[in-house]
């Protein structure tokens, strides 16, 4: 038991109610209460007048007629299901039920009759079990049949005490024929119930169509996974059962005289249905929680497992017998119903519609005739032994184990799949490209649309393709194509290009003058040229001061002229220096760099600060950093720095706790230091999520590690990482406790409307962003999960997507440990706050329980803009016991001070501001 | 598997198109792989007025016109996206899609398109840049004084001799139409970092041809007036004045005035652009105004078409 469920109040021990749900819940219990305590009765009946007119020889010809007749109905009850409404069919069912079950009692009693009773019970039986699910399964949201399936099974549960105490009740005073009685009015009451509940409105449009022939519930099975395996469980168990059930009847008629069959079963099965009644009530919800579904399933097999183990190694003992039948009675209809129920939550309505019958009845069915085929076999051969019994038991019960815990993992996806959005982000590899590809990019740069051209290159550029790309492009009639194609297919490898560039050097446009220049002599191939642009001054002005081993190129005349001036020439020859400075990679240029860095024109600052990367000394790296100050610059630093890879990183940590850079820079750091990449800069993150930072560069720190775990799959550091979670899910519940005690909707004086506006929506704020951060930390510890997605979907309008979104989680998280499941738990559950915060009572010790207190919290926050806005409150309601408090928040927080005096008023003509 | 590279390749190549040179060929890459190709036959519905508003479209091929009862019919093409308007907005579809000629689109699901923003913050400053453009364009076809309506007569700014608080600015901050779907949060970052201005009636904020150097204006109180030429446009308290087409102004090309006697709150662009890479609410209630001001502008254009047609 966790620290939380210790502590919570006794109304949610058991049940897990929400407002609105004691109805719904009390209905469907009573309904399967009502169904399963007449099929009590009516088991207790047949089992006792079958065994007292015919021999348990003849079991196995019953479970037959059962298994064929039951094979025929399952289409006729999925069609009367489909045209009806699944209440209706259940309603039509009982009364039929009634009805029938009348019909017998008024019957003389004989072997035809025993045989025919055992199998309208048995249909009866598992025919409206089947369509109660069904309906459940549609009145109740995941979330809610998780909460509510083991409550409703107790109800079963306890039908089947009622039933069998009703039994053994009547059989003292009256013969079995009473029980038929008893049965039918129960029926007849149950249906009248279930006829006044509202028809469940179907998640999916009803299908009309006709139900599937047998080949389609085959390509059923071949087609899902899942449901294949749900059907091998159910194969396997129903095997099992049947056989131990044939073993204990047997043995039971063995061992007792006929007129005694009647009291022991029904005292018998008192025993197991009062067993099963506390298991439900006290055990299955607890073991669904903690262990998930797939393991509840695997409780009931091992149990018949090792009893029947038991019963082999004893030589058939009846007591080993007795307790093996009993763990089955005592869970069949308890943990292992709910945990097979909840099996079907994942899969998509229209598909459970379809499985649900297909493999309860049908399957099931098939499974009984099988089952009693091989037991008319084995007692023709004098088989049906305890000893071949029991070994066949195990055997089955151990499949049945395996197919269970080999449910968990497609559980899983099959709710995942429900909460994916999107096709599956596969990036684009131009290693894949078969030669249509290919053609199609290639066509692409004739494109007489500009911008289409622009693209493949890019495209191919950005798949280090350039190769591809013909030089002839360099005749291309636009501008902008000119450029990139003057930046992207000049390389060592290549000479084709150099006399297209060359013509290029007379181009009409200045730009393309430059680039070429620049394009030519960063391969040595600068021809002489009669016109001496500003492009080509530049060129030649760095190629000498870096031949003279100048350390002071800033200083040089002619450099200086072109920083200087003003002209069209100058400033294109600002951006052939910048150029040519990342060309020839010389750190003797880097205060040029730095200064070139400094000017207004975009193109030739965005350059040189490439050409500080490109020359790779770190002396320039406080330079850049303190650039991050200028937005129109900060993606051109950030990947400048990426370039430096670790080096830049003992900078970037220096920056990060340099109190004295602005706040601005501060800010991009994590997003740089991510930028950089690996193990030391995921660990700089790491680091920086727990420094003493400000808020702001911890949530950029947040993302940034979220980025690298997923794109570069980082290793990370689980205990702090959890830490991390829960850290953030209890500062959830904080501003939840805050908001429950803060009351948004109380009524205020009129002047402190807008405060109280400003500070519940700064509070939901809040609230919102820890949620958020923690799932960022989720995420981290899950990264092959789309934890995004379900992290939308628990805020989705739609309530079953919610609840799917919660199971999930749920099932997610069965691994993890207790706390920071109870706590993920709590925050996300569907709840008011005012419920939340009851349930993490544990967690908040302390917490504020009046509005009073919620505001006196909120003063001391560490939040200087909660603080403050509270501050702004308690003057507004003129909260006489706050007011010292509020005023130091004023005097001594740094955000934003209450102004005492308006600015000036401006006039036409100038003065104030 | 080879139609499968072909498709991928020419959605890539579609979005770097469409798209330009400025953004990263990453993230356009992750774009491309989050889309599919969607093909319509002519006349096909794509979706109908009402329902839930999932997924937006961009037209690769063909003609899409997008109608309702009692409104313009609006047509796209190649190149053109739809959709974008509801989605935006978290609206259900306001106009029913149907395909005119065989269609090819691709489409891409709102909240798919949101994870990108959030991951690439340069991807919403390239669309707001975008839509900056159109808008604007839109905007000088119709006219300043159809563009930006007197809705009704706003009334002077009182209390001019009263400060103006943190608590005050957050107000008129968290009603403004561009920032009414925004975060508290968010709203008292920007109230911090605005600089509040009191007007007299007739004061002017910044003249035509000013640089704008990143500025943006709030009509706060009173009511402001975009004057050019003759052309008047009006600002109600709470809008922003020149809607998002200011962004992609270098340098005003109308007057901005104060009608009455107005309280206008100064922000600069680029705290607004930072503010919105840390409070993605905000970047949710700019695109939401996006998709509203587009609507707006596009249903006023068209009707003024087909009133000259």
């Amino acid at each position: 038991m966790t620290a939380v469920d210790s502590k919570r109040s006794p109304r949610f021990s058991l049940i897990d109610l929400r407002a609105g749900e004691r109805g719904p819940l009390l209905i469907a219990a009573s309904t399967l209460f009502g169904l399963v305590a007449a099929h009590s009765l009516l088991e207790t009946a047949r089992d006792a007048l079958f065994l007292g007119q015919l021999a348990p020889t003849r079991l196995p010809i019953v479970y037959l007629l059962v298994a064929a007749l039951g094979l025929g109905l399952t289409d006729l009850n999925a069609r009367f299901i489909r045209r009806f409404g699944r209440r209706n069919a259940l309603v039509v069912t009982l009364a039929l039920f009634a009805l029938g079950t009348t019909w017998f009692n008024f019957r003389p009693v004989t072997a035809g009759l025993a045989i025919g009773l055992y199998v309208w019970s048995a249909l009866a039986g598992s025919l409206s079990v089947v369509q109660f699910w069904l309906f459940a399964g549609e009145a109740f949201t995941s979330a809610q049949s998780k909460r509510f399936f083991p409550a409703i099974s107790a109800g079963g549960v306890l039908g089947a005490v009622v039933g069998s105490a009703m039994a053994v009740g009547l059989l003292a005073l009256l013969p079995v024929g009473s029980l038929l009685l008893a049965a039918c009015v129960l029926a007849l009451g149950t249906a009248a119930v279930v006829a006044q509940t509202p028809e469940p409105e179907p998640t999916a449009p009803r299908d009309l169509s006709p139900a599937p022939a047998l080949g389609g519930s085959a390509r059923l099975l071949a087609e899902h996974g899942y449901v294949r395996r749900v059907a091998i469980l159910v194969v396997s168990s129903t095997l099992a059962v049947l056989l131990l059930d044939y073993l204990f009847k047997s043995q039971a008629a063995a061992r007792l005289p006929k007129e005694e069959l009647g009291p022991f079963f029904a005292r018998y099965y008192g025993a197991l249905n009062t067993a099963a009644l506390a298991v439900q009530l006290l055990l299955a919800g607890r073991i669904l929680r903690r262990f998930g579904v797939a393991t509840a399933l695997a409780v009931l097999p091992l149990s018949l497992a090792l009893g029947s183990a038991g019963v082999l190694l004893l030589g058939g003992s009846f007591l080993a017998l007795l307790f093996t039948r009993g763990a089955d009675g005592a869970l069949r209809h308890s943990l292992h119903r709910v945990s097979a129920e909840l099996l079907y939550l994942p899969l998509d309505p229209a598909l459970r519609d379809r499985a649900k019958p297909l493999i309860d009845s049908v399957l099931g069915r098939s499974s009984q005739a099988l089952g009693a085929a091989a037991l008319l076999a084995l007692a023709s051969f004098d088989l049906a032994t305890p000893r071949v019994l029991s070994a066949s038991v195990i055997a089955l019960s151990l499949t049945w184990v395996v197919t269970a815990l080999m449910l968990r993992r497609p559980y899983l996806d099959l709710f995942r799949q429900s909460l994916g959005r999107g096709v599956d982000a596969a990036e684009l590899n131009l290693d894949d490209l078969d030669l249509g590809a290919a053609e199609t990019v290639i066509e692409a740069l004739s494109s007489p649309d500009p911008a289409r051209a622009l693209a493949a290159m890019n495209l191919l550029a950005d798949a280090k393709r350039s190769r591809l790309i013909p030089a002839l492009i360099l005749y291309h009639d636009r501008e902008e194509v000119l450029l990139r194609a003057l930046e992207v297919v000049p390389e060592a490898r290549r000479e084709d290009w150099v006399p297209l560039a060359q013509k290029l050097l007379d181009h009409p446009s200045e730009r393309v003058v430059t680039a070429a220049v620049r394009a030519l002599g960063r391969f040595g191939k600068l021809p002489q040229m009669a016109r001496a642009t500003g492009a080509l001054r530049a060129f030649l002005a760095v190629e000498r001061l870096s031949r003279a081993g100048d350390e002071h190129p800033e200083e040089d005349p002619e450099i200086c002229r072109m920083l200087a001036g003003d002209t069209p020439d100058c400033q294109h020859a600002r951006a052939a220096l910048a150029g040519a400075i990342a060309d020839r990679k010389d750190v003797a240029f880097s205060r040029l760099a730095q200064r070139l860095a400094r000017f207004e024109e975009v193109e030739v600052a965005d350059v040189a600060i490439a050409a500080l990367g490109a020359m790779g000394s770190t002396a320039d790296l406080p330079f850049l950093i303190r650039c991050l100050d200028v937005p129109r610059h900060r993606a051109r630093v950030v990947q400048t720095l990426a370039g430096f890879g670790d080096r830049a990183l003992d900078a970037l940590e220096a920056a990060l706790t340099d109190a004295a850079l602005s706040p601005r820079i501060r800010r991009e750091l994590p997003r740089a230091i991510g930028e950089v990449g690996g193990e030391r800069a995921a660990k700089l993150l790491f680091d920086a999520l727990a420094a003493d930072l400000p808020g702001l560069v911890r949530f950029r720190a947040l993302r940034a590690l979220g980025r690298l775990v997923r794109n570069e799959g980082v290793k990370v550091d689980r205990p702090r990482l959890e830490a991390e979670l829960i850290r953030n899910l209890l500062e959830a519940l904080r501003f939840t406790a805050l908001e429950a005690a803060f009351d948004p909707d109380a009524v205020v004086p009129d002047a402190a409307r807008a405060s109280q506006r400003l500070l519940a929506g700064l509070i939901a704020d809040k609230q919102r962003q820890a949620r958020e951060r923690a799932f960022r930390v989720l995420q981290m510890l899950h990264k092959n999960e789309d934890l995004r997605s379900v992290y939308f979907l628990l805020q989705s309008d739609d309530k079953r997507m919610r609840a799917n979104a919660l199971e999930f989680i749920d099932a997610l998280m069965l691994s993890a440990k207790d706390e920071p499941r109870a706590l993920l738990r709590l925050v996300v559950d569907d709840l008011s706050p005012s419920e939340r915060v009851e349930r993490a009572e544990a967690y908040l010790q302390g917490r504020p329980r009046t509005r009073h207190a919620a505001l006196a919290a909120m003063l001391g926050d560490l939040d200087d803009a909660l603080a403050t806005l509270a501050a702004y409150h308690v003057r507004a309601q003129s909260v006489a016991e706050l007011e010292e408090e509020a005023g130091a928040v004023f005097s001594q927080r740094r955000w934003v001070p209450l102004e005492t005096v308006p600015p000036p008023l401006v006039h036409d003509g100038g003065g104030g501001g | 598997m080879a139609e499968s590279a072909q498709r991928r390749v020419e959605r890539s190549l579609f979005l770097r198109t469409l798209f330009g040179g400025s953004r990263s060929g990453a993230t356009l890459e992750r774009v491309a792989a989050l889309m599919r190709d969607v093909p319509f036959a002519a006349g096909e519905v794509i979706y109908r007025q009402g329902q839930a508003s999932h997924q937006i479209y961009f037209v690769v091929a063909g003609e899409v016109v997008l109608g309702a009862p009692g409104l313009t019919p609006w047509t796209f093409g190649p190149g053109d996206g739809f959709g974008f308007q509801d989605a935006m907005q978290e609206a259900p579809y306001a106009r029913t899609a149907q395909a005119v000629t065989p269609v090819h689109a691709l489409a891409f699901s709102v909240e798919d398109w949101f994870d990108v923003l959030e991951g690439h913050p340069e991807l919403g400053r390239g669309a707001l840049a975008d839509h900056s453009v159109s808008v604007a364009a839109m905007i000088d076809e119709l006219g300043l004084a159809l563009a930006f309506p007197r809705a009704h007569p706003a009334p002077a700014a009182a209390g001019l001799d009263r400060p103006v608080g943190l608590v005050e600015r957050m107000l008129m901050l968290s009603d403004a139409s561009l920032l009414v779907r925004a975060g508290i949060q968010a709203v008292a970052v920007l109230a911090q970092r605005s600089r509040p201005s009191l007007l007299s009636a007739g004061t002017p904020i910044a003249r035509a041809g000013e640089a704008r150097a990143g500025r943006l204006w709030f009509a706060g109180r009173g009511a402001v007036e975009l004057r050019r030429g003759t052309e008047v446009g009006h600002a109600a308290p709470g809008s922003l004045v020149g809607s998002l087409a200011i962004l992609a102004r270098e340098r005003l090309d109308a007057d901005l005035v104060a009608a009455t006697d107005a309280l206008v709150l100064e922000l600069s662009e680029d705290d607004v652009l930072d503010v919105m890479d840390d409070h993605f609410d905000l970047a949710r209630a700019v695109f939401s105004y996006m998709a509203r001001e587009r609507a707006r502008l596009m249903e006023l254009r068209a009707r003024v078409r087909a009133k000259s047609a």
